[in-house]
Protein backbone atom coordinates (compact mmCIF):
# COMPACT_ATOMS: atom_id res chain seq x y z
CA UNK A 1 0.00 0.00 0.00
CA UNK A 2 1.34 3.43 -0.87
CA UNK A 3 0.76 6.48 1.23
CA UNK A 4 0.98 10.18 0.62
CA UNK A 5 4.28 11.50 1.94
CA UNK A 6 4.00 13.87 4.86
CA UNK A 7 5.09 17.42 4.29
CA UNK A 8 7.90 18.79 6.42
CA UNK A 9 5.60 20.73 8.72
CA UNK A 10 3.51 17.67 9.47
CA UNK A 11 6.59 15.58 10.15
CA UNK A 12 7.94 18.22 12.51
CA UNK A 13 4.64 18.31 14.39
CA UNK A 14 4.50 14.55 14.78
CA UNK A 15 8.11 14.06 15.89
CA UNK A 16 7.45 14.85 19.59
CA UNK A 17 4.73 12.21 19.64
CA UNK A 18 6.99 9.74 17.86
CA UNK A 19 9.53 10.33 20.62
CA UNK A 20 7.02 9.78 23.42
CA UNK A 21 5.68 6.68 21.72
CA UNK A 22 2.07 7.80 21.54
CA UNK A 23 1.45 7.72 17.78
CA UNK A 24 -0.91 5.14 16.35
CA UNK A 25 0.71 2.25 14.52
CA UNK A 26 -0.33 3.72 11.18
CA UNK A 27 1.14 7.12 12.01
CA UNK A 28 4.34 5.60 13.32
CA UNK A 29 4.77 3.44 10.22
CA UNK A 30 4.19 6.41 7.94
CA UNK A 31 6.68 8.50 9.86
CA UNK A 32 9.25 5.70 9.82
CA UNK A 33 9.02 5.66 6.04
CA UNK A 34 9.72 9.40 6.04
CA UNK A 35 12.79 8.90 8.18
CA UNK A 36 14.06 6.27 5.74
CA UNK A 37 13.44 8.63 2.87
CA UNK A 38 15.26 11.55 4.50
CA UNK A 39 17.93 10.61 7.07
CA UNK A 40 18.35 14.30 7.89
CA UNK A 41 15.11 14.03 9.83
CA UNK A 42 16.94 12.04 12.47
CA UNK A 43 18.36 15.33 13.77
CA UNK A 44 14.82 16.44 14.61
CA UNK A 45 14.14 13.20 16.39
CA UNK A 46 17.38 13.50 18.32
CA UNK A 47 16.59 17.09 19.31
CA UNK A 48 13.12 16.17 20.53
CA UNK A 49 14.43 13.13 22.39
CA UNK A 50 17.10 15.22 24.13
CA UNK A 51 14.61 17.90 25.05
CA UNK A 52 12.26 15.30 26.51
CA UNK A 53 15.07 13.76 28.55
CA UNK A 54 16.23 17.15 29.74
CA UNK A 55 12.73 18.19 30.76
CA UNK A 56 12.31 14.99 32.72
CA UNK A 57 15.70 15.46 34.36
CA UNK A 58 14.93 19.10 35.13
CA UNK A 59 11.55 18.54 36.67
CA UNK A 60 11.99 19.59 40.26
CA UNK A 61 11.10 16.97 42.84
CA UNK A 62 8.27 19.07 44.23
CA UNK A 63 7.03 18.16 47.66
CA UNK A 64 3.50 17.15 46.92
CA UNK A 65 0.82 17.13 49.65
CA UNK A 66 1.12 13.34 49.88
CA UNK A 67 -0.53 11.74 52.89
CA UNK A 68 -1.52 15.13 54.31
CA UNK A 69 -3.39 15.88 51.13
CA UNK A 70 -5.05 12.49 51.26
CA UNK A 71 -6.13 13.06 54.86
CA UNK A 72 -7.58 16.44 53.88
CA UNK A 73 -9.40 14.82 50.99
CA UNK A 74 -10.86 12.12 53.22
CA UNK A 75 -12.10 14.78 55.65
CA UNK A 76 -13.79 16.70 52.87
CA UNK A 77 -15.44 13.60 51.48
CA UNK A 78 -16.63 12.61 54.95
CA UNK A 79 -17.99 16.12 55.58
CA UNK A 80 -19.93 16.04 52.35
CA UNK A 81 -21.30 12.63 53.25
CA UNK A 82 -22.42 13.97 56.61
CA UNK A 83 -24.14 16.98 55.10
CA UNK A 84 -27.23 15.03 53.93
CA UNK A 85 -27.47 13.49 57.39
CA UNK A 86 -27.45 16.95 58.90
CA UNK A 87 -30.23 17.93 56.55
CA UNK A 88 -32.12 14.82 57.54
CA UNK A 89 -31.69 15.81 61.14
CA UNK A 90 -33.24 19.19 60.42
CA UNK A 91 -36.12 17.40 58.69
CA UNK A 92 -36.45 15.18 61.69
CA UNK A 93 -36.57 18.24 63.90
CA UNK A 94 -39.30 19.65 61.71
CA UNK A 95 -41.23 16.39 61.98
CA UNK A 96 -40.88 16.43 65.72
CA UNK A 97 -41.97 20.03 65.89
CA UNK A 98 -45.04 19.09 63.89
CA UNK A 99 -45.66 16.12 66.15
CA UNK A 100 -45.33 18.35 69.18
CA UNK A 101 -47.94 20.66 67.78
CA UNK A 102 -50.29 17.88 66.82
CA UNK A 103 -49.84 15.51 69.72
CA UNK A 104 -49.15 17.63 72.74
CA UNK A 105 -45.59 16.40 73.30
CA UNK A 106 -42.83 18.37 74.93
CA UNK A 107 -39.40 17.90 73.48
CA UNK A 108 -36.78 18.27 76.15
CA UNK A 109 -33.66 17.54 74.14
CA UNK A 110 -31.69 15.06 72.09
CA UNK A 111 -30.17 12.09 73.82
CA UNK A 112 -28.89 8.68 73.08
CA UNK A 113 -31.99 6.94 74.33
CA UNK A 114 -35.68 7.37 74.92
CA UNK A 115 -34.83 9.56 77.88
CA UNK A 116 -34.08 12.33 75.44
CA UNK A 117 -37.66 13.46 75.64
CA UNK A 118 -40.71 12.93 77.74
CA UNK A 119 -44.31 13.32 77.03
CA UNK A 120 -46.15 16.10 78.77
CA UNK A 121 -49.05 13.72 79.11
CA UNK A 122 -49.63 10.08 78.38
CA UNK A 123 -47.42 7.01 78.44
CA UNK A 124 -43.93 6.45 77.03
CA UNK A 125 -43.65 5.46 73.37
CA UNK A 126 -45.51 2.29 72.59
CA UNK A 127 -43.25 0.89 69.90
CA UNK A 128 -39.90 1.62 68.45
CA UNK A 129 -38.60 1.13 64.96
CA UNK A 130 -35.14 1.72 63.61
CA UNK A 131 -34.92 3.12 60.10
CA UNK A 132 -32.31 4.61 57.81
CA UNK A 133 -33.34 7.22 55.28
CA UNK A 134 -32.06 7.20 51.71
CA UNK A 135 -29.74 10.10 50.85
CA UNK A 136 -31.97 11.20 48.00
CA UNK A 137 -35.18 11.00 50.01
CA UNK A 138 -37.03 14.34 50.21
CA UNK A 139 -37.03 15.57 53.75
CA UNK A 140 -40.64 16.68 53.58
CA UNK A 141 -41.71 13.21 52.43
CA UNK A 142 -39.98 11.64 55.44
CA UNK A 143 -41.71 14.07 57.78
CA UNK A 144 -45.05 13.39 56.10
CA UNK A 145 -44.55 9.65 56.49
CA UNK A 146 -43.98 10.03 60.21
CA UNK A 147 -46.94 12.32 60.75
CA UNK A 148 -49.30 10.22 58.70
CA UNK A 149 -48.52 7.17 60.80
CA UNK A 150 -48.37 8.74 64.21
CA UNK A 151 -44.63 8.29 64.45
CA UNK A 152 -42.05 10.52 65.99
CA UNK A 153 -38.29 10.44 66.14
CA UNK A 154 -36.94 9.68 69.57
CA UNK A 155 -33.26 9.36 68.66
CA UNK A 156 -30.91 9.89 65.77
CA UNK A 157 -29.49 10.12 63.35
CA UNK A 158 -26.72 7.92 64.68
CA UNK A 159 -23.23 7.92 63.26
CA UNK A 160 -24.49 5.37 60.76
CA UNK A 161 -27.54 7.42 59.92
CA UNK A 162 -30.16 5.43 61.82
CA UNK A 163 -33.25 6.96 63.44
CA UNK A 164 -35.31 5.41 66.21
CA UNK A 165 -39.01 6.02 65.89
CA UNK A 166 -41.86 5.63 68.32
CA UNK A 167 -45.59 5.65 67.97
CA UNK A 168 -47.20 8.67 69.49
CA UNK A 169 -49.28 7.89 72.54
CA UNK A 170 -50.71 4.56 73.59
CA UNK A 171 -50.95 2.22 70.64
CA UNK A 172 -52.73 -1.00 69.99
CA UNK A 173 -50.99 -3.90 68.29
CA UNK A 174 -52.91 -3.08 65.17
CA UNK A 175 -51.44 0.44 65.21
CA UNK A 176 -47.93 -0.97 65.48
CA UNK A 177 -48.54 -3.37 62.62
CA UNK A 178 -49.97 -0.59 60.49
CA UNK A 179 -46.99 1.68 61.21
CA UNK A 180 -44.53 -1.12 60.43
CA UNK A 181 -46.32 -1.86 57.20
CA UNK A 182 -46.29 1.81 56.20
CA UNK A 183 -42.57 2.06 56.87
CA UNK A 184 -41.80 -1.13 54.98
CA UNK A 185 -43.78 0.08 52.00
CA UNK A 186 -41.91 3.39 51.94
CA UNK A 187 -38.86 1.77 50.34
CA UNK A 188 -38.35 4.80 48.12
CA UNK A 189 -37.58 6.78 51.29
CA UNK A 190 -36.16 4.19 53.67
CA UNK A 191 -33.29 1.79 53.18
CA UNK A 192 -33.90 -0.22 56.30
CA UNK A 193 -36.79 -0.79 58.69
CA UNK A 194 -36.42 -2.87 61.81
CA UNK A 195 -38.55 -3.31 64.86
CA UNK A 196 -36.39 -2.52 67.86
CA UNK A 197 -36.68 -4.75 70.88
CA UNK B 1 -1.37 1.17 36.94
CA UNK B 2 -2.84 0.75 33.46
CA UNK B 3 -5.88 2.67 32.40
CA UNK B 4 -8.13 -0.38 32.49
CA UNK B 5 -7.29 -0.77 36.14
CA UNK B 6 -7.90 2.94 36.73
CA UNK B 7 -11.31 2.62 35.08
CA UNK B 8 -12.14 -0.12 37.57
CA UNK B 9 -11.01 2.18 40.38
CA UNK B 10 -13.30 4.95 39.13
CA UNK B 11 -16.19 2.49 38.93
CA UNK B 12 -15.62 1.63 42.59
CA UNK B 13 -15.57 5.32 43.43
CA UNK B 14 -18.88 5.74 41.62
CA UNK B 15 -20.28 3.09 43.95
CA UNK B 16 -19.14 5.13 46.95
CA UNK B 17 -15.98 3.17 47.76
CA UNK B 18 -13.76 5.73 49.49
CA UNK B 19 -10.80 3.34 49.45
CA UNK B 20 -10.88 3.58 45.65
CA UNK B 21 -10.38 7.33 45.95
CA UNK B 22 -7.29 6.58 48.04
CA UNK B 23 -6.02 4.32 45.27
CA UNK B 24 -6.55 6.90 42.56
CA UNK B 25 -4.97 9.61 44.70
CA UNK B 26 -1.86 7.53 45.28
CA UNK B 27 -1.59 6.79 41.57
CA UNK B 28 -1.99 10.33 40.25
CA UNK B 29 -1.24 12.74 43.07
CA UNK B 30 2.46 13.35 42.46
CA UNK B 31 2.45 13.85 38.69
CA UNK B 32 -0.77 15.83 38.89
CA UNK B 33 0.65 18.08 41.58
CA UNK B 34 3.77 18.59 39.46
CA UNK B 35 1.61 19.52 36.49
CA UNK B 36 -0.45 22.02 38.48
CA UNK B 37 2.51 23.45 40.37
CA UNK B 38 4.52 23.99 37.22
CA UNK B 39 1.75 26.23 35.90
CA UNK B 40 1.19 28.26 39.06
CA UNK B 41 4.59 28.23 40.74
CA UNK B 42 2.73 28.40 44.04
CA UNK B 43 2.78 25.19 46.07
CA UNK B 44 -0.09 26.25 48.34
CA UNK B 45 -2.40 27.17 45.50
CA UNK B 46 -1.32 24.01 43.69
CA UNK B 47 -2.19 21.90 46.73
CA UNK B 48 -5.61 23.55 46.95
CA UNK B 49 -6.29 22.91 43.30
CA UNK B 50 -5.10 19.34 43.62
CA UNK B 51 -7.59 18.90 46.45
CA UNK B 52 -10.41 20.38 44.39
CA UNK B 53 -9.52 18.16 41.45
CA UNK B 54 -9.81 14.99 43.49
CA UNK B 55 -13.04 16.17 45.08
CA UNK B 56 -14.48 16.82 41.64
CA UNK B 57 -13.26 13.43 40.48
CA UNK B 58 -14.98 11.84 43.47
CA UNK B 59 -18.23 13.67 42.83
CA UNK B 60 -18.08 13.04 39.09
CA UNK B 61 -17.04 9.38 39.16
CA UNK B 62 -20.56 8.19 38.38
CA UNK B 63 -20.57 10.30 35.25
CA UNK B 64 -17.20 9.13 33.94
CA UNK B 65 -17.47 7.96 30.36
CA UNK B 66 -15.28 5.26 28.88
CA UNK B 67 -14.72 7.51 25.92
CA UNK B 68 -11.86 9.11 27.85
CA UNK B 69 -8.91 7.59 29.60
CA UNK B 70 -9.03 8.18 33.34
CA UNK B 71 -5.75 10.08 33.34
CA UNK B 72 -6.92 12.34 30.53
CA UNK B 73 -10.19 13.02 32.33
CA UNK B 74 -8.44 13.91 35.59
CA UNK B 75 -5.84 16.12 33.91
CA UNK B 76 -8.58 17.91 32.00
CA UNK B 77 -10.27 18.79 35.28
CA UNK B 78 -6.93 20.02 36.62
CA UNK B 79 -6.25 22.12 33.56
CA UNK B 80 -9.67 23.80 33.77
CA UNK B 81 -9.01 24.68 37.38
CA UNK B 82 -5.57 26.04 36.54
CA UNK B 83 -7.11 28.24 33.85
CA UNK B 84 -9.73 29.43 36.34
CA UNK B 85 -6.91 30.28 38.73
CA UNK B 86 -5.10 32.22 36.02
CA UNK B 87 -8.25 34.18 35.38
CA UNK B 88 -8.78 34.83 39.06
CA UNK B 89 -5.26 36.21 39.23
CA UNK B 90 -5.77 38.26 36.11
CA UNK B 91 -3.14 36.24 34.35
CA UNK B 92 -4.95 35.40 31.18
CA UNK B 93 -2.32 34.14 28.80
CA UNK B 94 -4.35 31.42 27.20
CA UNK B 95 -4.13 32.44 23.59
CA UNK B 96 -4.23 30.66 20.29
CA UNK B 97 -1.98 32.98 18.36
CA UNK B 98 1.34 31.47 17.40
CA UNK B 99 4.75 33.04 16.93
CA UNK B 100 6.60 32.68 13.65
CA UNK B 101 8.19 29.30 13.27
CA UNK B 102 11.79 29.60 14.39
CA UNK B 103 14.54 27.34 13.12
CA UNK B 104 15.43 24.51 15.42
CA UNK B 105 18.39 22.28 15.89
CA UNK B 106 20.03 20.04 18.39
CA UNK B 107 23.04 22.25 19.05
CA UNK B 108 21.59 23.75 22.21
CA UNK B 109 21.82 20.40 23.94
CA UNK B 110 25.49 19.87 23.47
CA UNK B 111 26.35 21.77 26.63
CA UNK B 112 23.26 20.93 28.66
CA UNK B 113 24.81 18.67 31.20
CA UNK B 114 25.00 20.54 34.46
CA UNK B 115 22.54 21.60 37.10
CA UNK B 116 23.05 25.17 36.00
CA UNK B 117 21.96 24.25 32.54
CA UNK B 118 18.92 22.49 33.83
CA UNK B 119 18.11 25.72 35.66
CA UNK B 120 18.30 27.41 32.29
CA UNK B 121 15.72 25.05 30.93
CA UNK B 122 13.44 25.77 33.86
CA UNK B 123 13.83 29.48 33.19
CA UNK B 124 12.98 28.91 29.57
CA UNK B 125 9.95 26.83 30.46
CA UNK B 126 8.84 29.63 32.76
CA UNK B 127 8.96 32.00 29.84
CA UNK B 128 6.52 29.99 27.76
CA UNK B 129 2.87 30.91 27.63
CA UNK B 130 0.81 28.64 29.82
CA UNK B 131 -0.91 26.92 26.92
CA UNK B 132 2.39 26.15 25.19
CA UNK B 133 3.93 24.93 28.40
CA UNK B 134 0.99 22.71 29.22
CA UNK B 135 1.09 21.16 25.78
CA UNK B 136 4.78 20.31 25.84
CA UNK B 137 4.76 19.14 29.46
CA UNK B 138 1.83 16.82 28.88
CA UNK B 139 3.68 15.52 25.82
CA UNK B 140 7.13 15.04 27.32
CA UNK B 141 6.49 14.59 31.02
CA UNK B 142 3.21 12.67 30.86
CA UNK B 143 3.81 11.07 27.45
CA UNK B 144 0.28 11.81 26.32
CA UNK B 145 -0.75 11.52 22.69
CA UNK B 146 -1.79 14.69 20.89
CA UNK B 147 -5.37 13.43 21.05
CA UNK B 148 -5.16 13.16 24.83
CA UNK B 149 -3.48 16.55 25.16
CA UNK B 150 -6.25 18.03 23.03
CA UNK B 151 -8.85 16.53 25.33
CA UNK B 152 -7.09 17.81 28.44
CA UNK B 153 -6.59 21.35 27.19
CA UNK B 154 -9.82 21.49 25.25
CA UNK B 155 -8.43 22.54 21.87
CA UNK B 156 -8.33 20.83 18.46
CA UNK B 157 -5.67 18.20 17.85
CA UNK B 158 -4.03 20.33 15.17
CA UNK B 159 -3.64 23.15 17.68
CA UNK B 160 -1.91 20.80 20.10
CA UNK B 161 0.58 19.66 17.48
CA UNK B 162 1.33 23.24 16.53
CA UNK B 163 1.70 24.32 20.15
CA UNK B 164 4.08 21.50 20.95
CA UNK B 165 6.11 22.28 17.86
CA UNK B 166 6.37 25.94 18.79
CA UNK B 167 7.04 25.25 22.44
CA UNK B 168 9.88 22.95 21.48
CA UNK B 169 11.32 25.47 19.07
CA UNK B 170 10.99 28.33 21.55
CA UNK B 171 12.73 26.29 24.24
CA UNK B 172 15.61 25.52 21.91
CA UNK B 173 15.93 29.14 20.93
CA UNK B 174 15.83 30.26 24.56
CA UNK B 175 18.44 27.72 25.57
CA UNK B 176 20.77 28.70 22.78
CA UNK B 177 20.47 32.35 23.74
CA UNK B 178 21.29 31.57 27.36
CA UNK B 179 24.22 29.41 26.31
CA UNK B 180 25.59 32.13 24.09
CA UNK B 181 25.32 34.71 26.86
CA UNK B 182 27.15 32.41 29.21
CA UNK B 183 29.94 31.76 26.68
CA UNK B 184 30.38 35.50 26.08
CA UNK B 185 30.42 36.29 29.79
Amino acid sequence: MTSTPFDKAKIAELVPFWVNGSLTDAEAEALAREFERDPALHAQVQAARQLRELMRASALPERSPGDFGLARLRRSVAEKARAPAALRQSAAAAAIAAAVTAGGFTLVGWGSSDEGYRQAAGPQPAAIFTVSVRDAAPHAAFADLLLANGLTIIDGPSALGFYRLALVGAAADSDIDAARSALEHASELLELVETAE
Amino acid sequence: MKDDALVAVVRRMAAGDVSALDTLYRQLERPLFGFIHSKLNDPFAAADILHEVFLEVWRGAAGFQDRSRVRTWVYAIAWRKVVDEFRARGRVTIQDEMPDRPDEGPSAFELLQTAEERDMLRDCLGGLKADHRAAIELTFLEDMSYREVAEVIGVPEGTVKTRVFHAKALLLRCLEAKMNRRVRA
